[in-house]
């Protein structure tokens, strides 16, 4: 059984100040109106060209909207979803969500406004998970996938909208990218932005998955222009006023909307107008604007024209802020009313509140005037009455970047060195990093726990070498402030850096060193400890580490830290299960579930269920092992970790293998091994070979055991790790003692358990002593097998290995045969062992080889369908939600490469629907069928995929299906025929008759079905028909009876089978028969057809009386 | 660097009482107390011996130390330092001299002159009568000091502080010696397995029938945490009086 590598992902704990707690609330920010779509403008032009590009490629995964400022991308977008996406998805970008965890919380918080009850699992991974988004944002990705392909039935379009804030450097690209490779065929995403993101286009491109509507398309064409101008202007332009139009704005709808709103102001007559107009397209694109910027401007009251250009300042305007601000302005009035008369400004808005953005040409308008106005001063001291209010409010992010920009860099500093502890727990790093980068070296010096912080972010991005070199200089900083507990916690951080890197000895002196700082009881002594805990447990010294563990979990508690706590907890269940003290390792892996309560789950959990199958395995408890690798799977699943999953089949094998059920095992073992392999993993460091080796031992093949566990001896010598040697070695000796060669098996144990011994691994010494015993015995060294039972027992008592020793004991009855041994039982197994010494010796009845293992999925169609994963694990009786979504799967799976076109199957399935009918039922077949597939199942699998414009069979997962096996019986039959191999044509023959159960697709009476039911049908009939003749001649009269009788059952016309059963009957001498024969044929001709038999058949009847 | 961060579970009684007090048990265990020096348990997991020791601790009459061991306490220096505070909390004042030094140093170069260290501190720094429990010591038995410390250690007990030794096997210094000089109790698991007429106490805390008691005391020879569990399973799936007719499967 397995022992030794656990999954031992022992979590780093969280640095920062702030717990989880904090960052589950995280008010500062999340910003609900960024996930609203803008208002539609009060008159817009309809451009039926471009929605119906945008909804012809809702069937692709992507849509990119590029091009300049003021094309009309948004506006374009906006009136496309509002009007033809049933469900949608509004993100309005700011440079704030260039880090993964912000972007993909706001994502999920999207998907779940639009799909009730989305994003549970999803938003509780991310929030308890900040630092592992920070390093490895593609496993959130899969998370939010998971969630999608469960959740998500109906057609969802997502809009990110101003994508370009996002910059060029950030991780959010990567994310997108791998969303986008594995989106689900639910989902679509229209990306708008100013530039072409640097995302991997080019792939989707050759895919045919993108679609691209660019400034060229977004421009205005001439009858666009020519209906603007009929609809809002109430003006038909001559031919020669729109070839102006054309030369001078390109179909640029700013402008086209400027000249709108001027027209709208001087109430253009047509006669007037067209002079005017001339004038104003004489002007550029900038100037255009910055000219009808400043006519709007000034039509404003002066009031508002102050009020203007002061919120250009601000990022985001929201109405209690302006409010505050600017309490003699009546922002609550002024700004809808801004908006109303189309002030260049838009609003998201909801019945919970309000978000105003200015037009960002008209922004940076009203920026450059203010500046010009009044002056740096007061523009700087604007800025500084920003900061004040963000301060108060808590928006601290805000609060910075005014100081910043007033020029007030120590206070700037002073925030992100008291606040960044939030940043990095609401994962807002690449925002840290930002104002960090901004601020002077005498700030940061002034400040060093901002230098700390933008060390903890260069950590959690795997930079290590450039956190080092921050935490370095911070912490020298912080002693010449005598920032003592600054000082600590950044060598806490040092530490860690060091651990990875190895650099245990140097680890450990940093952590001595932060202790010596630290305050007594403080978070950050606590942290230590965990710290110190983890590089103990890498330099093999559990004990100690456990003493950290205990210790940090004990301050956790007092700080009312409960994720550090778990943490703790997880942490000390291990060196618990590596010593083998599973009822320990248990006690602590429990308690890290019981801290959780009810709240979502977490990655790490899928480890510690895993291990608590471990220990129930060791321990005999089979129900409550399998109960916690049910649940690992489907953790592992949902958190897509495919390790994890390879280590969970490993351990059902384990399990079915101590329950004798080794087809079962086999199979299991075939799939961690394929996890494994598709992983990168080094076999030779993982305990699968062993297992397997064990298994073949099990089934009686010694020699292919042996074989195995030589080479995984000597791979695991060249590994220079003595634990999984010894534990090799111990296996090996296992085989050797079954194969009769104990002097090997004695000098392979006796190295393999001094090391057990040394090092507290007393599962294994208790292994190693029993197998001991049974050399020594064999060998007639009765002492020598007391002396390593007696040690045996012992460490099964102390350690409770009851149901291991029950099983030595029955095993090896022999063994403790003798009175001095059969004296070291507790009293209850020495009754057991007189009850199995009585029964005569048993023999262990032959085990089945182990079989290949069963196919992913089954579907046979020639009969009632059946569909199912697992013979013994049958879908849930009620599954299928629909028979079209049944049908559906069917029909994939019976087409060649087991794949169709989603354009196949509506002409398939809904030709008579109408489009928006299709819409709304085709999604939710495909969902029905996916989760019809995963009903009553242990592990998730999606075997209908989307690509490229098809649905497919997922071809990483393997088939069985009747059609595919008839159909390749017939071409094989054929070949054998061709080449003269009577007797194997007609074995496939035989075979191929023996899966038809029935018609194709029984009960099925679609269009589709029919063919293929005729095709089927008809081979059937053929191939009874050849056997039913091969077998006359053969003169087995009976069979060719049976055989013609099985056809008339479905055909009952074919005269000349009938002529076959009347030569039969008359070979046996049933003349009776014959006759009845004849007679049914001739009253079924008679009554259905009106007809006598034909003379062939009367020439067979006379012939046959004879 | 040794940490010496007192965890303080580690010298908490267990909050948690047995369910019936067992008078047989308590009774072999207070005579141990008034002849002997010390008394060690021991029975397999589940055979009871925590909850007998917790029971007895209420009502011996004693204050009592509790220090229950763990895997990672094989050092002597981190035992002697819970062994010390165990004490500590019940005799104000304990270990506060020599013994804090000695237990934070980290060689000892006589185990014995340790074990005579911490008696003379015990009879140096009176108080009440004392109980001390060590739970769980099995864990460290391997460890090299265990054998000189405790032999040393327990004969040479004053009568006012009784050592309770809890283990799942007999500790590996000799007690025969002891046990032939009357000074040591032991309480084993034969002994420590119920009886008909505490099964049926138990039974009877779960509002089950006697007869049931009896037909789940053959299934689990008697062994605590194994009848306990079984109660407590057939008292929530008990709605009449078909207990006995369900044993069977489910042990």
């Amino acid at each position: 059984m397995a022992r030794r590598n656990r999954s031992d992902s022992t979590p780093e704990p969280a640095l920062t100040g702030p717990t989880r707690e904090d960052a589950r609330k995280r008010p500062t920010f999340f910003l609900r109106t960024k996930l609203l779509p803008p208002r539609p403008a009060s008159v817009l032009l309809s451009r039926p060209r471009l929605t119906e590009r945008l909804q012809a490629n809702l069937s692709h995964p992507v849509t990119l909207v590029t091009a300049p400022a003021g094309s009309g991308k948004t506006t374009l977008v906006a009136d496309f979803v509002r009007a033809h996406a049933r469900r949608f998805v509004w993100y309005q970008l700011d440079r704030g969500d260039a880090d993964p965890l912000v972007f993909l919380e706001y994502l999920t918080h999207g998907v779940g406004q639009a799909v009730p009850g989305f994003g549970e699992v999803t938003l509780s991974y991310l929030r308890q998970s900040a630092d592992e988004v920070a390093r490895l944002p593609a496993r959130a990705v899969d998370v939010l996938l998971n969630e999608v392909l469960q959740e998500v039935s109906q057609q969802l379009v997502v809009v990110l909208d101003d994508y370009h804030h996002l910059g060029r450097e950030t991780a959010v690209h990567a994310v997108l990218d791998r969303l986008i490779s594995y989106l689900p065929d639910v989902m679509h995403v229209i990306v708008v932005s100013r530039d072409v993101p640097p995302l991997a286009l080019s792939r989707l491109r050759s895919q045919d998955s993108l679609a691209i509507i660019d400034r060229q398309e977004l421009l205005f064409t001439d009858e666009e222009t020519r209906e603007l101008f009929r609809q809002v202007f109430d003006l038909e332009l001559t031919p020669e006023q729109l070839t102006e139009y054309r030369e001078r704005t390109q179909g640029w709808i700013t402008a086209l909307q400027l000249v709108r709103q001027f027209a709208q102001r001087e109430t253009l007559t047509p006669a007037a107008g067209a002079a005017d107009l001339k004038e104003v397209l004489r002007r550029s694109e900038h100037d255009i604007f910055d000219y009808f910027a400043e006519e709007v401007f000034a039509d404003e009251t002066e009031d508002v024209r102050r009020f203007l250009l002061r919120i250009s300042l601000l990022d985001r305007i929201e109405l209690d802020v302006c409010a505050r601000l600017y309490p003699e302005s009546n922002s609550r009035h002024v700004l809808p009313e801004l908006v109303r008369r189309n002030v260049f400004m838009t609003v998201a808005s909801d019945s919970r509140g309000e978000e105003y953005r200015l037009h960002p040409l008209f922004r940076s308008f009203l920026q450059r005037r203010l500046s010009q106005e009044s002056g740096p001063g007061e523009v700087a001291a604007e800025h500084a009455r920003y900061a004040v209010c963000y301060l108060e409010r808590g928006e601290w992010e805000q609060a910075a970047r005014h100081l910043i920009a007033t020029g007030n860099f120590d206070q700037a500093a002073a925030v992100v060195a008291e606040r960044g502890g939030h940043w990095i727990a609401a994962g807002a790093l690449a925002s840290l990093v930002s104002l960090i980068e901004v601020l002077p070296a005498e700030a940061l010096r002034a400040h060093p726990r901002a230098l700390f912080y933008r060390g903890e972010v260069a950590r959690l991005r795997e930079e290590l070498d450039s956190a080092r070199l921050l935490y370095r200089r911070a912490a020298a900083l912080l002693r010449e402030q005598n920032d003592r507990e600054g000082e600590a916690e950044t060598l806490r951080s040092l530490a860690t850096v060091e651990r990875r890197y190895g650099d245990l000895e140097t680890a450990l002196a940093y952590l001595d060193r932060a202790v010596e700082l630290a305050e007594e009881d403080s978070v950050v002594r606590a942290k230590c400890s965990g710290t110190r805990g983890l590089c103990l447990m890498a330099k093999g010294e559990w004990a100690a580490a456990e003493r950290e563990f205990r210790a940090a979990l004990q301050s956790a508690e007092d700080h009312g830290d409960e994720h550090y706590a778990r943490l703790m907890s997880h942490n000390l269940g291990l060196p618990a299960l590596l010593r083998g003290d599973f009822e320990e390792s248990l006690r602590w892996l429990r308690r890290t579930l019981q801290y959780r309560g009810s709240a979502p789950p977490i990655p790490q959990e899928a480890g510690v269920h895993l291990n608590m199958a471990r220990c129930h395995l060791y321990r005999g408890e089979f129900a409550e092992c399998e109960s916690h690798l049910d649940r690992s799977l489907e953790l592992s699943q949902l958190f897509n970790l495919s390790v994890v999953q390879g280590e969970v089949f490993e351990t059902y094998g384990n399990l079915h293998r101590e329950l004798r059920e080794l087809a079962r095992a086999a199979n299991f073992y075939t799939r961690a091994a394929r996890i494994y392999k598709e992983a990168g993993l080094d076999f030779a460091r993982r305990e699968l070979p062993e297992e397997q080796a064990m298994l073949s031992a099990q089934e009686g093949d010694l020699d292919a055991a042996r074989s195995a566990l030589d080479r995984l001896v000597e791979a695991r010598a060249a590994l220079q790790n003595e634990a999984a040697l010894k534990s090799a070695m111990l296996a090996r000796a296992h085989v050797m003692l079954a194969q009769g060669e104990h002097a090997a098996a004695r000098a392979e144990l006796g190295p393999a358990l001094a090391y057990f011994r040394e090092h507290n691994y007393h599962y294994y010494e208790a292994q190693a002593s029993i197998a001991l015993a049974s050399c020594a015995m064999a060998e007639g060294r009765e002492g020598a097998c007391l002396e390593h039972l007696r040690r045996a027992v012992e460490l099964a008592v102390r350690y409770d290995y009851e149901y291991w020793l029950r099983r030595e004991v029955e095993q090896n009855p022999q063994l403790f045969s003798f009175e001095q041994a059969h004296k070291l039982l507790p009293a209850d197994l020495r009754r057991r062992l007189s009850s199995v010494q009585s029964r005569p010796p048993r023999v262990r009845e032959p085990l089945p080889p182990s079989s290949q293992p069963a196919s992913d999925l089954t579907v046979n169609m020639l009969g009632p369908v059946e569909i199912y994963r697992d013979p013994s694990h049958p879908l849930a009786p009620d599954a299928w939600t629909s028979k079209r979504a049944r049908d559906v799967l069917c029909f994939v799976a019976s087409r060649q490469h087991r794949r169709a076109s989603k354009d196949t199957l509506v002409d398939t399935f809904w030709r008579d629907d109408d489009p928006e009918s299709i819409e709304k039922k085709f999604h939710p077949t495909i969902s029905y069928v996916r989760k019809a597939l995963n009903s009553n199942q242990l592990l998730r699998q999606n075997f209908l995929l989307y690509k490229d414009g098809d649905y497919l069979l997922n071809p990483d997962l393997s088939y069985s299906s009747d059609v595919e096996e008839f159909d390749r019986l017939v071409v094989e039959a054929a070949a054998a025929l061709r080449g003269g191999q009577t007797d194997r044509c007609h074995e496939a023959y035989e075979e191929a008759v023996s899966l038809y159960r029935g018609e194709f697709m029984q009960g099925t009476h679609d269009e589709w079905v029919e063919e293929q039911r005729a095709y089927y049908r008809e081979q059937y009939l053929r191939m009874l028909e050849k056997l039913a003749a091969a077998a006359q001649e053969a003169g087995e009269w009976e069979r060719s009876l049976t055989l013609a009788q099985q056809i008339l059952r479905d055909d009952p016309f074919r005269e000349e089978v009938h002529c076959r059963i009347m030569r039969a009957q008359a070979a046996l001498g049933n003349r009776v028969a014959v006759k009845e024969q004849y007679e049914t044929l001739r009253s079924l001709l008679q009554k259905e057809l009106g007809v006598e038999p034909a003379q062939e058949t009367q020439r067979v009847y006379r012939e046959s009386l004879k | 660097m040794v940490s010496m961060q007192v965890i303080h579970d580690k010298i908490t009684a267990p909050r948690q009482n047995p369910r019936v007090s067992r008078p047989r048990l308590l009774g072999m265990l207070g005579e141990g107390l008034n002849s002997c020096t010390s008394t060690i348990v021991t029975g397999r997991a589940g055979a009871g011996k925590t909850m007998l020791a917790k029971d007895f601790t209420r009502g011996c009459g004693r204050r009592a130390a509790w220090y229950t061991v763990e895997a990672s306490d094989g050092e002597l220096p981190i035992f002697f330092h819970y062994l010390v505070e165990s004490v500590g909390r019940q005799r104000p004042g304990f270990g506060r001299g020599i013994l804090s030094h000695l237990a934070s140093s980290s060689g000892f170069e006589d185990i014995a002159s340790l074990a005579e260290a911490f008696l003379y501190e015990l009879q140096e720094c009176r108080g009440e009568p004392l109980l001390l429990v060590v739970d769980d010591l099995h864990l460290i038995y391997d460890a090299v000091w265990v054998v000189p410390f405790f032999r040393r250690l327990l004969p040479l007990l004053p009568p006012e502080a009784h050592m309770l030794l809890i283990g799942r096997s007999l500790p590996p210094t000799p007690v025969w010696r002891m046990r032939s000089k009357q000074t040591l109790c032991l309480v084993e698991e034969d002994a420590l397995a119920f009886n008909a007429q505490e099964a049926a106490d138990l039974f009877a805390s779960y509002g089950l029938a006697a007869r049931d008691a009896h037909a789940a005391l053959e299934q689990t020879q008697g062994r605590a945490a194994a009848l306990d569990a079984l109660a407590r399973r057939m008292s929530w799936e008990e709605v009449g009086g078909h207990a006995a007719g369900r044993l069977h499967g489910i042990v």
